[in-house]
């Protein structure tokens, strides 16, 4: 059974929203990974990715439904028994706290990169620590309500400037579509799957929303939206730079600083997107670490989640320290990136299982 | 029966004899110790109470005479300078002994001798009769003058309560164009009928209670019965029940002692010395409370919107209400940001600007020799001296030091190459948009807000601002009024609440009451919802006389 605090109590907009924060900041990362094999054709799985995402959202919604008062964590080993389901817990609780790594390990280099080249890693590591822990303390609601606050304005502002780059864009530069087949584009469909990393937002968050009946329609549309303006901002990216985006750290920050607007003070609307990106990535990190100490209080089966809040931190400051060089960070410390496409084909999977259960009963 | 009647009477005297001996041993700290002690029927010990309680302080009047009705000894008591003396004179003393009109009816009625005084002789209002100590003091204390008549354990607690007050004024904090010109007073009794003038509605309820164990302060709880949440009632009932202080000044302490986080910068209850705004408050279903001795209500539950929200908004044309709002709005964030975003875009992150406007700043700086933040902070806490000499001197020369100092200081720190321009317009845009914040206390906040943000931006750039910005947002979204989410409805987002918060649209739009505040009654206009109250109430009262009849 998972605890709820009453506090923790969340709409199914403010749902919505943590999952749209988690589409748009692996949107902004997960480029690169993809570009490396088939360069200018990667808004193709992308594009694959908003195809089938529908057939997750449906499989997480459903499952969620069958326990409307437990997080997945808390009724897989209910599922597959306690050999399985535990270690399968164990591996998306910590799925979930390696993605917040992840992002903040690229929030570290854009920081170094763009802001402070000369402050020491620790010391930024130091300060997110501390407001992550601050955020994540008073549970689920300040979280939801964080991203309810700032994410409608971010995206706004987000969306404007990609509409003045979308106007300055050659595209011509799409051509030739596929020039070496489809075999690789398919391969690399497993890629743009992480995108919707943040559906486990669904099985995780079920027991704290507060209305449970009719949440497909809200984020079918939030996650296929959000999908759209990720898929053009990787289009873009593509068209700009074309070969040469696998020479780029951040291709997507690179689009914008290679764009100016002129208007005085907003000439480098770098500037306005780093305003933007930063809060963004920081409530990723903050909603991912929370589904974490959610994951790890359910297994360990504590009554309050500020334990493992605490708990985490400590390994949060240390593998952020570990020295990694710029190229690997895309693959979430070592833990290769498919391993998200399972966590999100789990529910599927535990769904499957329990239906063939009922039907043997 | 007798063995019952026994032991409350031994009870009693017993808890009287170690009541004496506190007085005696000056252990006694506060008036609940009076509990459970009642009067006697012996006129001169009710007097040796008093005056080993109340000691000999001078302006205690103890007036021992004989009523001219059976010639009954009796004694008045008051607090000279707390009552009127011409009422004690006119109204209390000479029909008692002077006035022989029907006193032969009396004693064929049989009536207790209190009740002929009380009813018959005395032509006043306000009168009482108890035979509990703690009422008796607390009445005497209070103002009030009390009657001891011999050989009757009751005691007379007569209003006569009147002392030099300030008189009704328009408020120096909350001044408005085409609003009302009057403000609340120091005298509860005043507060409390300004509001009544405003609301002629028979469910606008104040129930009084006393908080403080030693000043006993008269606080009342307002709300309109049927329509303000029950639930938000009961817990500011509570938690003012739950204070345990020697002495409230004031409503500002209270606010100190209920308010949901203690260690908030944020303020999370209104405090408002506007009645029409208490009103206004008191229609949407909010909790108000008053306090002997301070001019200010407070008003509960409130939002960060709230604070934002003038009366002079509704007095206008609804486009400049929304409009001037919004202003108020971005000039708080202004003045929490501003500064750091300076800071952390001239002196850490200036790569962020555009070339010309880096050129531009740059040269503004040439021989400035103290870093940004130094600057800044100099001309900040400048300010606020400045604003704090204003606040303390008389107005005049307050006014003037305010001018003068702020005009000579920022051109001589200029010339003298302290600070650059640019920093003197940026602290100056700063305080002018701190001032058009309408609350005090609020305005407060905000400006100690940006000290933390202009720190983080010095050293971490655009980093530490964003992040300070954040943690402020993180601060605020937890943040809750009476359980009630500081930032409704923007988070939680209710739209339907948007008409009257950040903008203010158009009277004939608002008549829905927040939905935040879970009012009992949501629509303001419709009739329904007053007479479904009423009936509501009357079917109560039929069932509950009801369940009382034993025939049924």
């Amino acid at each position: 059974m998972t605890i709820i605090h009453p506090r923790d109590h969340i709409s199914v907009t403010q749902l919505v929203l943590l999952i749209s924060t988690t589409i748009t900041t692996i949107g902004f990362l997960d480029i690169l990974e993809i570009a490396k094999d088939i360069a200018i054709d990667t808004w193709i799985p992308v594009l694959f990715a908003i195809i089938i995402v529908p057939f997750f959202i449906v499989t997480h919604i459903k499952l969620a439904e069958q326990f409307p008062d437990e997080n997945i964590i808390a009724y897989t080993p209910k599922i597959v028994g306690k050999w399985l389901g535990y270690p399968i817990a164990f591996f998306l609780s910590s799925i979930y706290f390696f993605l917040s790594l992840f992002i903040f390990q690229i929030f570290l280099e854009i920081i170094k990169v763009f802001l402070l080249p000369k402050t020491p890693k620790e010391i930024v590591i130091i300060i997110q620590a501390v407001v992550l822990l601050y955020a994540v303390w008073f549970g689920l609601n300040g979280i939801a309500r964080l991203a309810e606050l700032m994410i409608p304005i971010l995206t706004l502002l987000f969306t404007l400037l990609l509409f003045l780059i979308f106007l300055k864009a050659d595209y011509t530069n799409i051509l030739p579509i596929a020039n070496n087949g489809l075999l690789p584009i398919v391969k690399n469909i497993y890629k743009a799957v992480p995108l919707y990393a943040g559906l486990g937002c669904i099985t995780m968050l079920y027991p704290f929303l507060n209305r449970k009946k009719k949440i497909g329609k809200p984020i079918f549309f939030t996650v296929i939206g959000t999908g759209i303006i990720i898929f053009f901002l990787i289009l873009l990216t593509m068209l700009t730079f074309r070969y040469e985006v696998t020479d780029l750290y951040f291709p997507s920050i690179s689009l914008f600083q290679r764009f100016t607007v002129s208007i005085s003070f907003i000439e480098r609307i770098v500037f306005f997107l780093l305003m933007i990106v930063i809060p963004i990535f920081f409530i990723f990190s903050v909603i991912t670490y929370f589904l974490s100490v959610i994951g790890f209080t359910t297994i360990f089966k504590f009554r309050e989640h500020t334990v493992f809040s605490i708990l985490l931190i400590p390994a949060f400051f240390l593998i952020s320290n570990i020295p990694i060089s710029i190229a690997d960070i895309f693959w979430l410390k070592g833990v290769p990136i498919w391993t998200i496409d399972i966590a999100l084909l789990v529910p599927a999977v535990l769904l499957i299982i329990l239906k063939l259960k009922e039907r043997k009963k | 029966m007798f063995r019952s009647l026994f032991k409350k009477w031994s009870s009693g005297t017993r808890k009287r004899e170690l009541f004496q001996k506190k007085v005696m041993e000056r252990e006694l700290n506060a008036m609940d110790e009076l509990d459970g002690i009642f009067t006697e029927k012996q006129l001169q010990q009710n007097i040796q109470f008093v005056r080993e309680l109340l000691g000999t302080s001078n302006d205690i009047v103890i007036h021992p005479f004989i009523s001219a009705y059976k010639n009954t000894p009796a004694t008045i008591m008051y607090i000279d300078g707390l009552i009127e003396r011409t009422l004690v004179n006119e109204q209390i003393l000479r029909p008692l002994m002077n006035d022989f009109r029907t006193f032969t009816d009396f004693e064929e009625k049989k009536e207790e001798i209190e009740e002929v005084f009380q009813y018959q002789l005395i032509s006043m209002t306000g009168i009482e009769n108890s035979n509990k100590w703690k009422d008796v003091i607390l009445g005497l204390l209070s103002g009030n003058t009390i009657l001891f008549i011999n050989e009757t354990d009751q005691a007379l607690i007569i209003s006569t309560k009147a002392w030099e007050a300030r008189g009704i004024e328009e408020p120096i904090s909350e001044s408005t164009v085409r609003g009302p010109h009057e403000g609340f007073t120091e005298t509860l009794r005043t507060n409390t009928a300004l509001i009544r003038r405003k609301i002629r509605d028979p469910f606008l309820r104040f129930e009084q209670m006393y908080i403080g164990l030693r000043s006993q302060t008269e606080v009342v709880v307002g709300y309109i019965e049927g329509l303000t949440n029950s639930e938000i009632v009961q817990e500011v009932k509570q938690r003012l029940q739950q204070i345990e202080i020697d002495r409230i000044n004031g409503t500002t302490e209270i606010e100190q002692l209920i308010e949901d986080n203690t260690y908030s910068i944020f303020p999370q209850i209104i405090g408002t010395e506007r009645p029409d705004m208490v009103t206004t408050e008191l229609l949407d279903g909010k909790v108000v409370v008053l306090s002997d001795n301070s001019p200010y209500v407070l008003v509960m539950p409130a939002t960060y919107s709230r604070f934002q929200m003038t009366s002079d908004d509704y007095y206008e044309r609804w486009f400049f209400g929304s409009f001037i709002r919004m202003i108020r709005f971005i000039a708080a964030f202004v003045v929490i940001a501003g500064p750091g975003l300076y800071i952390c875009l001239t002196a850490v992150n200036p790569e962020l600007l555009p070339t010309d406007f880096i050129i531009s700043t740059s040269a503004g700086r040439s021989g400035v020799p103290f870093p940004v933040i130094v600057e800044l902070l100099m001309m900040e806490i400048t300010l606020e001296l400045l604003r704090e000499a204003g606040v303390r001197l008389p107005k005049p020369i307050g006014q003037a030091v305010s001018v003068v100092g702020g005009l000579v200081l920022g051109d001589a720190a200029i010339t003298a190459g302290i600070v650059s321009p640019l920093t003197v317009v940026v602290v100056a845009l700063t305080a002018i948009f701190s001032f058009t914040i309408p609350s005090y206390s609020f305005g407060i906040a905000i400006r100690l807000s940006r000290y933390p943000v202009t720190i983080a931006s010095a050293l971490f750039g655009l980093y530490g601002w964003l992040m300070s910005i954040i943690f402020i947002f993180i601060h605020l979204v937890n943040l809750k009024s009476f359980n009630v989410p500081y930032l409704s409805p923007f988070t939680p987002l209710t739209i339907g609440d948007w008409r009257d918060n950040f903008l203010v649209g158009p009277l004939k739009l608002r008549q829905m009451r927040p939905q935040y505040i879970h009012a009992k009654q949501l629509n303001r206009s419709t009739q329904k919802n007053i007479l479904k109250h009423k009936s509501d109430n009357i079917m109560k009262e039929g069932t509950e006389s009801d369940d009382n009849n034993p025939s049924t």
